[in-house]
């Protein structure tokens, strides 16, 4: 009876599990092994494999040559009047929140045609990046790729701010694909889930007797930051110095924002002003002094939330809080397009 | 520490193997004093005093009444009793709350309020409440003192129940501490289902649907009407989970280590009336308020006004147990009020309306009355109120986890209503029982959300 009652559930959780495997693409992420980028020298997935996303939006991402995520190949041979448009962000501009259809590149290209512009959109935004990452790789891909112009998308103005690359480690990357390639996906999860913390932290096991000291939070929000003219005279430089080529900076950070009430907001607001608005005044004066352009979404971003299309969020995560929707990658590629159909005198 | 956390799985297990390597019924109830003392001094070693004081206090007390034949000294020490239970729960639950509700109602003749801004010590008035009912029973005869300070220490203290109940009263649990329970494969296996139960119950449901419960609760306001409508169903979907889910943990851990609890919840969502929701939800408490405050007050046993005043003032000092706020109290005179309605329809009138209706009625009744639970203050309560009630815009946001999340709450209702519950026990012979264990085990390792959220009754 107990080697019956044994052997049953050996079985049951053999085929438990199995229930789990199958079902678990539908409900969570994939871990698609990476590589070293021969051209762009950067950590990028490898060409050929689909990436899931669950958790905020709900998406798969084809990953294209060079690791570009929602771009299935390159055209073969540019054609004339082609413009070649890089674009280079973080995780808000590589857009594995949405189907690839919705993904910024996709939404351009099409828009541009109703302008009578060719354009091919060219995903090089990886999750992190800042611009030391972009500096470092927009020399490097110019002449092999044909890029005509940079698009540099820009959520927070921090991004600009970083001139260093991150360096790679070969050794956690073997170890990462390692895992990536022969273990489940849902195990991997599980093991995170298990023993790191949201931000990717190790968790500590606590033993220890109570109270635990907790930080005070900090009363002014972490994105109110102020940089002086000098230092976006000096990131304008740089980027004029990494490219000869038109060079458009995208600035849409989260706006509107949801300001949750909590300690220190005493009621729920839908706050319009951006807390970086000087700096950001500060970054266009010392652009337009090195021929850079600067596209401003945030009048668009708010306009489209007024009109009850959030461009920020999903049912399955936060409206209006979190990476850019559909809706949200339309608007800034509709100011793109617009951008590009109708350059600024200079 | 919580009950969703890897550390009490392995403080747990710790404790299951030493309890039955134990033989002597001492050393196995010394065993679960000092594991539950560690629990609790886990979350703060500074509010054990107060554990000490209340298990001394109520032990001693105890014996003096059951010592003595004048009902006057009996009365004296049962009044102590209440003082220093009461007194230690009103100062560290209710001075704070008074004090800035009577600064507000003299603020305009100058009175500035100097609370103490204490912190609510975890579990206060479940213990509280356990053992206000064992010196009572006592001294109603009904229960004769233990003569073991060790066995009642650990009925004070007990783990499992310490934090947010169930309120077990002492006849319940002191005869069982009294013995070494056997072993069990049986009991050990049912107590392992309903801790896993207990888990997928918080952590896959109650805290999904926190995560959107907790952002429109803090602004109502900003939210159109469908979105509020599902946030408070979400919520009553939360509490619900969340605090049976605890319970389930509770009396599966007990189950575990040989000790039966009672039950404490039946369902409530399947109420007919407002009065069989208190018999369905949170039952313990229920009970301890009819035994010990219903029916001392004079229950239904006098005049029709008497009983809608004991019904009120029950059901508003029910409201004022679960925290110190004004929100709570209008949360219990609500449900006072609708019992008072519904004994006054049963005794004056012979109109009936069918079931379904009585449902809907009472399921839009504990809606509107877990808006007043939930939010915060006045402000958000009406808040959420105008735009239930008024078609309003603002932000459309349907989370399908959350949706998905309620309509497993009615799933699993209906299925309790349609007698499917035999499935629900997952017999350890049955051939789908492993494999509905070992999902709901990957489940909870998979697709738990990052980061733990607190239990919503360890506030109360």
């Amino acid at each position: 009876m107990t080697k019956l009652l044994v052997a049953k559930w050996f079985i049951g959780a053999v085929v438990g599990t199995a229930l789990v495997a199958v079902s678990s693409p539908l409900f969570v992420r994939s871990y698609v092994p990476s590589r070293i980028d021969s051209l762009r020298q950067v950590v990028v997935p490898a060409n050929g494999h689909q990436y899931r996303w669950r958790s905020e939006g709900y998406a798969t991402t084809r990953i294209g040559p060079h690791g570009m995520p929602g771009l299935e190949q390159l055209p073969a041979q540019k054609k004339p009047s082609e413009i070649r448009l890089a674009i280079w962000g973080d995780s808000q501009a590589e857009g594995v929140s949405v189907e690839d259809r919705f993904k910024l590149h996709s939404q351009i290209e099409p828009l541009a045609r109703t302008e009578q512009l060719n354009v091919v959109a060219l995903p090089l935004a990886r999750s992190g990046d800042d611009l030391g990452d972009w500096l470092a790789q927009i020399p490097r891909v110019e002449e092999p790729l044909g890029v005509d112009a940079h698009v540099l998308f820009i959520a927070e103005l921090s991004d600009l701010t970083d001139f260093v690359p991150v360096a790679i480690n070969k050794s956690t990357l073997v170890t990462q694909n390692q895992l990536a390639s022969t273990v489940p996906s849902f195990v991997i999860q599980a093991a995170r889930n298990a023993l790191q913390h949201p931000d990717g932290t190790q968790k500590r096991f606590r033993f220890s007797l109570g109270p635990v000291r907790r930080s005070e939070p900090r009363l002014v929000p972490a994105l109110v930051k102020e940089v002086d003219g000098d230092l976006w005279h000096q990131v304008a430089e740089r980027i004029r110095l990494a490219t000869g080529k038109d060079v458009y900076i995208v600035y849409a950070p989260v706006l509107p924002a949801i300001v949750t009430s909590g300690a220190h907001v005493p009621k729920s607001r839908i706050e319009r002003a951006d807390l970086n608005d000087q700096s950001f005044r500060k970054l266009r004066q010392s652009a337009m002094e090195f021929a850079i352009n600067v596209i401003d979404v945030r009048p668009d971003l708010i306009a489209s939330a007024d009109a009850n299309r959030w461009p920020h969020g999903f049912h399955n995560g936060r409206i209006g809080e979190g990476h850019l929707n559909a809706t949200g990658y339309r608007v800034v590629a509709k100011k793109i397009v617009n951008e590009l159909a109708n350059p600024p005198a200079r | 520490m919580l009950f969703t956390q890897i550390e009490f799985l392995i403080f747990f297990v710790a404790i299951f193997v030493a309890v039955w390597v134990t033989r002597g019924r001492a050393t196995r109830n010394a065993i679960l004093l000092i594991a539950s003392y560690y629990f609790y001094a886990y979350w703060d070693v500074r509010f054990c005093g107060l554990l000490v004081l209340s298990t001394f206090v109520d032990y001693f007390v105890a014996i003096e009444i059951d010592r003595s034949d004048d009902p006057i000294v009996r009365r004296r020490w049962l009044w102590f009793s209440l003082a220093v239970n009461l007194g230690v729960l009103g100062t560290f639950k209710y001075f704070d709350f008074f004090i800035e509700s009577a600064a507000m109602l003299f603020a305009s003749a100058g009175l500035h309020s100097h609370t103490l801004k204490l912190i609510l010590p975890v579990g206060i008035s479940f213990y509280t409440f356990q053992t206000l009912s064992y010196t009572i029973d006592v001294y109603r005869r009904q229960l004769k003192p233990t003569k073991s300070l060790l066995e009642f220490a650990v009925y004070v203290a007990f783990f499992p129940q310490l934090v947010a109940g169930p309120i077990v009263r002492a006849r319940e649990l002191l005869p069982q501490l009294a013995v070494v329970p056997d072993w069990s494969s049986r009991r050990c296996y049912g107590g392992f289902q309903q801790m896993l139960r207990g888990a997928v119950k918080k952590i896959l449901i109650a805290d999904r649907l926190a995560e959107m419960v907790d952002v429109v609760f803090a602004g109502p306001e900003l939210y159109n009407s469908l979105t509020v409508w599902i946030a408070v169903i979400a919520y009553a979907g939360q509490i619900y989970y969340d605090f049976s889910g605890y319970t389930d943990i509770a009396i599966g851990a007990a189950k575990m280590l040989g000790y039966q609890f009672p039950p404490n919840f039946r369902h409530p969502y399947l109420a007919t009336s407002i009065a069989e929701f208190w018999r369905r939800w949170h039952m313990t408490l229920s009970r301890w308020l009819r035994d010990y405050l219903y029916i001392p007050l004079g229950g239904s046993g006098g005049s029709a006004a008497s009983t809608y005043r004991n019904l009120m003032l029950t059901m508003t000092l029910g409201g004022l147990w679960h925290g110190a706020a004004w929100t709570f109290v209008l949360w219990g005179v609500v449900h006072g009020v609708v019992l008072c309605l519904e004994r006054a329809l049963r005794d004056f009138s012979r109109f009936r309306l069918p079931m379904l209706a009585h449902w809907a009625i009472t399921i839009v009744i504990v809606l509107f009355a877990w808006v007043f639970f939930r939010s915060p203050d006045m402000q958000v309560a009406k808040a959420c109120f105008s735009h239930m009630l008024i078609p309003s815009s603002g932000i459309a946001w349907y989370p399908p986890l959350v949706l998905g999340a309620i309509a497993c709450m009615v799933l699993e209702h209906l299925a309790w209503r349609t007698k499917l519950r035999f499935a629900m026990r997952l017999r350890a012979d049955q051939w789908y029982s492993p494999v509905v264990t070992t999902v709901m085990i990957w489940a909870l390792l998979v697709y738990a959300p990052q980061g733990f959220l607190p239990f919503v009754y360890f506030q109360f």
